[in-house]
């Protein structure tokens, strides 16, 4: 059971305590009707001066396929958009409400999530959709940054890889916290086995 | 009975000597048996952390000297010239002779030397929690609903020599019950010659200090400040005395010996600075 | 190599900075509460985490070894970045780092310029140096943006503008909505005033020609350049434009990507009190041919100015500063006067070393004297075991070795420790200064004092000395006595 897996625990406490929004998932079904939930979320808070209906998704086996068209909420028209290594994708993601991505691996003593950028993992969605959906599958969470760094493939290093651990965030106005400065505002891990 | 010689401190020495006093009668009381070094005259804390190295080092030769005639633990009545001895001197003098182009082994040889007399020394309180024995002469009745102090703990005995639960452990054996400001690790602007050099941001420092300590004082009904540097205190009290808001200022030494006298510590607590 | 660094300086002198520090109460209130909250999260973090802290162990040691092995990790570093198409160059001074940029930008036809925060850029006057050449640069960290539009200096290395309160922000962002033509913030209401940064600098982002950044770390073996930050701009910088340029200071230098593994929270640890920051970006080479992220021409730009001159030097352990900020947060000086007092890129414990070490004492060599109490919450503080507070007191023996200090003072020193030299003229001095005293006394206090002692009664009253000191009653009652109690 996630809920019981000490590490998975690891992991939601820091990920939530660092300003992130976690759900678990199990099975294929679960985890369909858990992204229904989160995106039904997305929809609902999301800011009415920056109305959007579109999310660009990574289409990957991290994604299991998923038919994601199909967990479209009830009365809300979805653009779904799979994100390809074209150049249009910048501004398509931009005007986005949500970015749905995989990852490398995940980390549970810090709460992070690693992303290599690749022609089928593109790093924009995690950073200009104003809210970013991760899937964690529970076999890609370790237990220490040290040990997700080992995983990265140094004969073939990505370009660009990145760690996330929580929101965009700044305290550069009176030290007070905000979220959303540059990237997303809101962060979501859904953590599933299958 | 322990034999302990007693550093004073060039401040306690000409600026509280009834701290010095105060020190002696405490010891004694514990046992002690007390040795005033009278050749004894500054650490030379002054000039090292104004970058006169040489001249700390005649100090600090002068000093060794001066200490040398025993092999008892020297109770020193500062945590931060404490610090001095035992922290800055071996390489103090090491690097002095060297840069006086004086040979390896003198230098070599005033390194053993500090280091020798650096293992004898023991700030007033550390010396305290150590010894055996409670007050011989007069019995610490318990402070009853005593007010308490505020305890200033100064930044090299806290970051250098690293005593910081001592003091506060011996005043509670003394039933003084006693309390640290909030920013209790910030720095109240003394800072030796600092203090003189550049009075601006040192009174700063002294006016953010008094702050913390006004607003301890209040929540906890304190009726004095106390700390086991007497730099600190004469910065503070100089400054508090020149805003007109005096508030009690007690060495640790002080403080004890009330206690070892049976007198309740709020009791005629001297107001130095308004006469 | 071993040149001697140039830093920027602000021309007012000491005291007129220190005296509009003191006098910005807006500031100071700000300061304090910034620093106070990052000093207490850097103490928590490490509680309950150990890993924390033997990585940081682990990391001192690492970072010391990069030190004794720059010029081999250096080629080491190079080589790597160009075997993964990228370029790099070696700028020996902020002249030749500037121009390097200018260049870069100049033949790749770069109209605007998107930054991430970096020191070493500031280090450097970057920023005037390409808008000199007609390039427009649009800094993208929040609170480098606002200090921009102010036309002001950063005054704290993480959080630049700290000292300015939401209202003057609000008032900036009023006038730069007025100038880009958008809708100003309709109120002053921290998420209010960074929503709108989020939306004025969104397009800048996506139609930037080119990115700069600084670089928290470069890993020797893998040819990495990593990124630090909680905003995600970095993600942008170098996700987004064509050209990528990281000026980055040589001592950023690791060996491996072990070391990397060891060092990598504690930035974020000791900055801002978190487990790793929300954004970490490694950037290990160019953008795919068919990729539509990345940069397509990456240069690196290693900055000496001066660090190499620190190698095998009592000072060289300062070349492993990580630049979190801890000793700024630590520091009651900083505290109480803030960044611009400092007059130098670099403020705060660290700044008031490295200034006078990168250019030899040639500007502001007064900072080693008068921001430091010499209370050590430094020390304590730098999680890379920087000596701090010995370079601080070599750095004024240094001062007065070469005669940078006042005459009278270095006399004052002199005459002070011979006569405390000997207790014969410890006791003279002392009868002085009993005859002296009268001339200052009043109520039975001094009010005021000669020579060093008169700053002290700038702001405070002394006692006099006693009329017997410690020493002299000794002598009087117990010397050769035995043992009796007095005074009682």
């Amino acid at each position: 059971m996630l809920a019981s897996d000490p590490v998975v625990r690891e992991f939601v406490i820091r990920w939530e305590a660092m300003g992130g929004r976690s759900y678990l998932a199990s099975g294929r079904d679960d985890l369909l009707r858990t992204c229904q939930l989160a995106l039904r979320g997305v929809v609902w808070n999301q800011p009415s001066e920056m109305a959007s209906d579109t999310v660009v998704y990574w289409n990957t086996p991290d994604g299991l396929d998923l038919d994601w068209v199909s967990i479209t909420p009830d009365g809300v028209a979805v653009r779904w958009i799979p994100w390809t290594n074209t150049g249009e994708m910048r501004q398509i993601t931009a005007g986005s409400i949500l970015g749905i991505t995989g990852c490398a691996w995940a980390v549970s003593s810090t709460g992070s999530v690693a992303l290599y950028s690749g022609p089928k993992t593109g790093l924009l969605p995690s950073v200009l959709a104003p809210s970013h959906l991760i899937l964690v599958p529970r076999e890609k969470i370790v237990a220490t940054v040290a040990e997700g760094l080992q995983r990265v493939p140094r004969d073939l290093l990505p370009p660009l890889v990145k760690i996330i651990t929580g929101p965009s965030m700044t305290a550069d106005i009176e030290g007070m916290l905000v979220t959303g400065v540059h990237g997303p505002g809101q962060v979501i891990a859904v953590i599933y086995e299958c | 009975m322990e034999a302990v010689s007693l550093f004073v401190t060039c401040l306690v020495d000409m600026f509280r000597p009834e701290a010095g006093r105060a020190a002696l009668r405490v010891i004694e009381r514990r046992g002690g048996q007390v040795n005033f070094p009278v050749d004894q005259t500054c650490c030379g804390q002054f000039s090292y952390n104004a970058g006169y190295q040489h001249e700390a080092a005649l100090l600090a030769r002068h000093w060794i000297e001066a200490f040398e005639a025993t092999r008892d633990p020297i109770v020193a009545l500062s945590g931060s010239c404490a610090a001095m001895v035992v922290h800055i001197y071996p390489e103090l003098l090491k690097e002095d002779i060297e840069a006086q182009g004086g040979d390896e082994r003198d230098a070599a040889r005033w390194q053993a030397r500090a280091l020798a007399v650096g293992q004898r020394v023991r700030e007033l309180s550390q010396w305290l929690l150590h010894a055996d024995g409670s007050p011989s002469s007069a019995q610490s009745p318990p402070n009853g609903d005593a007010p308490s102090l505020i305890y200033h703990l100064g930044c090299h005995m806290r970051r250098v020599l690293r005593a910081t639960t001592e003091a506060p452990s011996i005043l509670a054996q003394s039933g003084v019950p006693v309390h640290e400001p909030a920013d209790d690790d910030q720095c109240c602007g003394f800072g030796g010659t600092y203090s003189m050099t550049e009075p601006m941001v040192s009174t700063a420092l002294a006016d953010a200090k008094w702050q913390c300590i006004q607003e301890k004082a209040k929540e906890v009904s304190a009726v004095g400040l106390t700390s086991a540097d007497l730099g600190c205190l004469l910065h503070l009290e100089g400054r508090a005395v020149r805003q007109g808001t005096p508030f009690p200022c007690l060495h640790l030494a002080e403080v004890l010996d009330r206690r070892d006298q049976g007198r309740p510590i709020g009791e005629n607590l001297p107001l130095r600075g308004l006469s | 190599m071993k040149a001697t660094g140039t830093l920027p300086q602000d021309p007012r002198p000491w005291r007129q900075r220190r005296d509009a520090a003191l006098a910005d109460t807006t500031m100071r209130t700000t300061i304090g509460m910034v620093t106070r909250r990052l000093h207490l999260a850097r103490q928590t973090v490490y509680q309950g985490f150990p890993t924390g802290e033997s990585d940081r162990v682990q990391s001192v040691q690492d970072k010391r070894d990069a030190i004794k092995n720059m010029e081999a990790l250096l080629a080491e570093f190079r080589r790597s970045v160009e075997d993964h198409g990228g370029r790099t160059y070696l700028a020996r001074s902020a002249a030749d780092a500037v121009e390097i940029v200018r260049t870069i930008a100049e033949t790749a036809g770069v109209r605007r310029v998107v930054k991430t925060k970096s020191m070493a850029t500031e280090e450097i006057e970057l920023n005037p140096g390409l808008i000199a050449s007609g390039i427009q640069v649009i800094e993208t960290d929040l609170g480098e943006y606002i200090i921009q539009r102010a036309g002001e200096k950063p005054s704290h290395i993480l959080a630049p503008a700290a000292h300015k309160n939401r209202q003057a922000v609000q008032t900036l962002f009023q006038s730069d909505a007025r100038n880009a033509g958008m809708e100003p913030p309709e109120s002053d209401d921290p998420t209010v005033l960074t929503r709108y940064a989020r939306e004025r600098m969104r397009q800048e982002f996506l139609e930037a020609d080119m990115g700069i950044t600084g670089g928290n770390f470069l890993v020797a073996d893998t040819g990495s350049v990593v990124l630090i930050t909680n905003e995600g701009n970095a993600d942008l910088v170098t996700s987004c434009p064509p050209i990528l340029v990281s000026v980055v200071g040589v001592e950023k230098l690791l060996k491996d990507w072990q070391a990397l593994q060891h060092l990598i929270q504690q930035p974020a640890m000791n900055g801002v009190g978190q487990r790793l920051s929300s954004y970490t970006t490694i950037v290990s080479g160019t953008r795919p041919a068919d990729g539509v992220e990345g940069p397509q021409d990456w240069h690196v730009v290693l900055l000496d100015n001066g660090r190499t001159r620190l190698l095998d030097t009592r000072y060289e352990d300062v070349l492993s500063c990580i630049r979190c900020g801890a000793c700024l947060n630590a520091c009651p000086v900083f505290r109480q006067i803030g960044g611009h007092a400092y007059g130098s890129v670099y403020s705060g414990p660290i700044g008031i070393v490295e200034t006078p070490l990168l250019t030899d004492l040639t500007i502001l060599p007064e900072l080693p004297s008068v921001a430091c109490t010499m209370c050590h919450a430094c020390a304590d503080a730098c999680p890379m075991d920087i000596n701090l507070p010995g370079h601080i007191v070599a750095l004024r023996q240094e001062k007065v070795a070469r005669h940078l200090t006042a005459q009278g003072v270095d006399l004052t020193y002199r005459w002070w420790a011979r006569q405390w030299a000997t207790p014969q003229g410890y006791r003279r001095s002392i009868r002085l200064a009993r005859f002296g005293q009268r001339f200052y006394r009043k109520q039975g206090l001094l009010q005021s004092g000669p020579g060093l002692a008169r700053g002290w009664f700038k702001t405070r009253t002394m006692p006099p000395i006693a009329e017997e000191t410690f020493g002299e009653w000794w002598n009087k009652t117990r010397n050769g006595e035995g043992h009796k109690y007095a005074g009682q």
